[in-house]
């Protein structure tokens, strides 16, 4: 058992809100409109989960609040080192769980590559 | 070089306008409306079914973002959208609370007597809000040295657009709040600008095709 599964498997919001904020530290209302305007497979978001799911990652240390400078109250968000482990070990969970499904003939190699961005 | 363009108007000078993408505390909008102001209060006493850690560590946050989310569907579906939001932050609420609360749910005399202040406080706010008058719509015809196009808004959303003469179809327009984007057809040249309420547009100016 690898030191991350007790964190695994992630709920989707859990590992929309660690892709989005690996890249670079954003505000809560950022990540809303980010995870909210992605069509098809946008996460839609009240504002009382998107700040419980941030307050337990951030129990869990798997995102650190970043204080703003110029305002005691207002804080961006932003992956912490476990929480970048934590969301590769997802990530590769869900390709075994995806290539499971290709086995079964659910979808082809083809599909999933184009689904991910690798074809 | 940007444009700046007001309905059926000749343009002027752009201003700098926005502030940080995605902060509402950086969106220099304008003041929330009444019943925004009434819906978040009213949200403000609902979060005591909230853990109390997540209301102190959060809540000036929430509220901020509550009072921005609102405030955006008020302007873009006017009472209705006011109370499509609130109904699905109500929602959010709840089903959030049950989730964090697997124990200490709050005594049903408490959560009725909050859920009836709630529901007035709402209603009194949809009375006041159903009161303002709606956004009329506004029709922009714009050009630059790449083209013209031109847009139809309504309560602040676009209904209509055309590049060139031609339509836009629906799905080649995409708006994020005041952001909007035609995109061109087949390498022809889109155009993204922001809208600037009551009716104004600011937009980059596109270079003329070669």
């Amino acid at each position: 058992m690898s030191a991350h599964e007790p964190h695994l498997p992630l709920t989707p919001l859990s590992m929309a809100v660690l892709l989005m904020v690996s890249e670079e530290a954003r505000h809560g209302y950022a990540i809303r409109q980010e995870l909210e305007g992605r069509g098809p497979d946008g996460v839609p978001l009240g504002t009382s989960s998107l700040y419980a799911a941030l307050r337990r990652l951030s129990d869990e240390g798997l995102i650190e609040e970043v204080p703003d400078p110029t305002d005691a109250r207002r804080r961006s968000y932003r992956i912490t080192d476990e929480g970048r482990e934590v969301a590769r070990a997802e990530a590769l969970r869900m390709a075994r769980v995806a290539g499971r499904a290709r086995d079964a003939h659910l979808v082809t190699g083809p599909e999933l590559a184009g689904e991910a961005g690798l074809a | 070089m940007s444009g700046r363009r007001g309905p059926q108007a000749e343009g002027s000078r752009p201003d700098a306008g926005a502030g940080v993408a995605g902060d509402p505390g950086d969106r220099g909008s304008p003041d929330p409306s009444g019943a925004v102001r009434v819906v978040a209060w009213v949200f403000r006493l609902l979060r005591v079914l909230l853990p109390a850690r997540l209301r102190r560590r959060h809540g000036p946050e929430m509220d901020a973002m509550l009072v921005a989310v609102l405030e955006d569907a008020r302007r873009r579906g006017g009472p209705l959208g006011l109370l499509d939001a609130v109904g699905r932050e109500a929602a959010d609420l709840v089903g959030t609370a049950v989730r964090t609360r697997v124990t200490g749910v709050p005594p049903v005399p408490r959560l009725a007597g909050v859920a009836g202040a709630a529901g007035l406080a709402i209603a009194l706010a949809l009375l006041t809000e159903g009161r303002a008058p709606p956004e009329p719509v506004v029709r922009f015809d714009a050009h630059d040295p790449a083209g013209t196009f031109t847009l139809v808004l309504r309560d602040g959303r676009v209904v209509e657009a055309t590049l060139d003469g031609a339509p836009v179809p629906a799905r080649r327009v995409l708006q994020r709040g005041d952001s909007v984007t035609l995109v061109g057809a087949e390498g022809r040249p889109g155009v993204r600008l922001r809208l600037e309420r009551p009716a104004t547009i600011h937009w980059e100016a596109r270079p003329a095709p070669r």
